[in-house]
């Protein structure tokens, strides 16, 4: 005999799966996704040059300075510029010794007009933006960090890094940062940590513990 | 035949699902996101691509119930229409063979990377 709770059984079935996918697709495009900016961003151009961000580091020494790698329409950079923004300045006193550096690379297509709607993500007007469009800071800054998997070098982007205050950028490459987080598939976990805000956040007020001691 | 809606739900919701693990998968390769999303759906999409391994292992668990439903054994002689009961277990393995692919292919960026 055929049952008559059937079809209505398959439809809860195909509803609940379908509903799952919906919502979360449907969900994450509401009104909060267009971009808010009500001022423009001003990201400064890095074009073969590293002078304009090597200059901005050198003239903050004495604060905690975060540099982030990012292509502005990658969502998991996107991800990382939002937990840096949530979890990491929103949470820092007010008067924090700590300065942010954003660099744009254009890896998987974002353009310069990407950057004020990414740049919203960080809730602050106190971090500097800048635009690479050759993609050569990337190549630099994998180099400068050893960024490998296996023996091919991996791109630098989505990267996440610490500078302690006392640290100058005075050879020709970025100096080391005293600590890295990536979302990069490929790179060793142990020697490069996974992005982690908490852990992150963690960092960035451990540093900055320890630059007041020091002062 | 007696299974029909259930099998025919259950590899629908699975080809559903697989799609939204393709879209976990191949959300930080392609900037489709933020183009379809914007910013902040983007952001939720990459918040929430960790829960992708859960949302194959459910279209595999969909599929198992498709397929349970439409080779298990009829109960009674009105669930043996023999040509129906073809015809629904091509479509689980067609839709099978479709999930299975859509969900290789949601885990080929982190292989390719």
């Amino acid at each position: 005999m055929r049952n008559p709770l059937a079809p209505a059984r398959s439809r809860r079935v195909l509803a609940i799966a379908l509903g799952i996918s919906a919502l979360i697709l449907v969900g994450c495009g509401g009104p909060k996704a267009q971009s808010q900016v009500d001022t423009p961003v001003h990201a400064v151009l890095l074009n073969g040059e590293d002078q304009p961000l090597r200059d901005d580091f050198n003239r903050d020494q004495g604060f905690v300075r975060l540099m982030l790698l990012v292509d502005p329409r990658c969502p998991e950079c996107l991800r990382g510029l939002a937990d840096t923004g949530d979890d990491v300045l929103a949470k820092l006193p007010t008067g924090a010794r700590i300065k942010v550096y954003v660099v744009h690379e254009p890896v998987i297509g974002g353009t310069d007009k990407d950057i004020p709607a990414a740049a919203e993500l960080l809730h602050t007007t106190l971090a500097r933006h800048y635009w690479n469009p050759t993609g050569d800071f990337g190549r630099q800054m994998s180099q400068v960090l050893g960024l490998m998997h296996g023996s091919r070098p991996v791109y630098a982007w989505d990267i996440y890094l610490i500078y302690p205050p006392k640290v100058a950028w005075s050879d020709k490459d970025p100096p080391q940062a005293s600590f890295m987080m990536h979302q990069l598939p490929g790179l060793d976990n142990q020697k490069f940590p996974p992005w982690d805000a908490k852990v992150f956040a963690m960092k960035v007020k451990e540093t900055l513990a320890a630059s007041d001691q020091k002062d | 035949m007696q299974g029909k809606p259930t099998a025919v739900g259950a590899t629908g919701g699975a080809l559903g699902l697989s799609a939204l693990a393709l879209a976990f998968g191949l959300c930080c390769v392609s900037p489709w996101a933020v183009t379809l999303l914007g910013v902040g759906g983007a952001v939720v999409l990459a918040r929430l691509a960790f829960i992708q391994p859960y949302v194959v292992t459910a279209t595999i668990f969909l599929l198992g119930v498709g397929f349970w439903v439409v080779y298990r054994r009829p109960r009674t002689a009105a669930g043996c229409d023999v040509a129906q009961r073809h015809k629904v277990r091509w479509l689980v393995w067609g839709a099978a063979i479709l999930v299975i692919m859509i969900d290789i292919a949601s885990f080929a960026p982190r292989f390719l990377a």
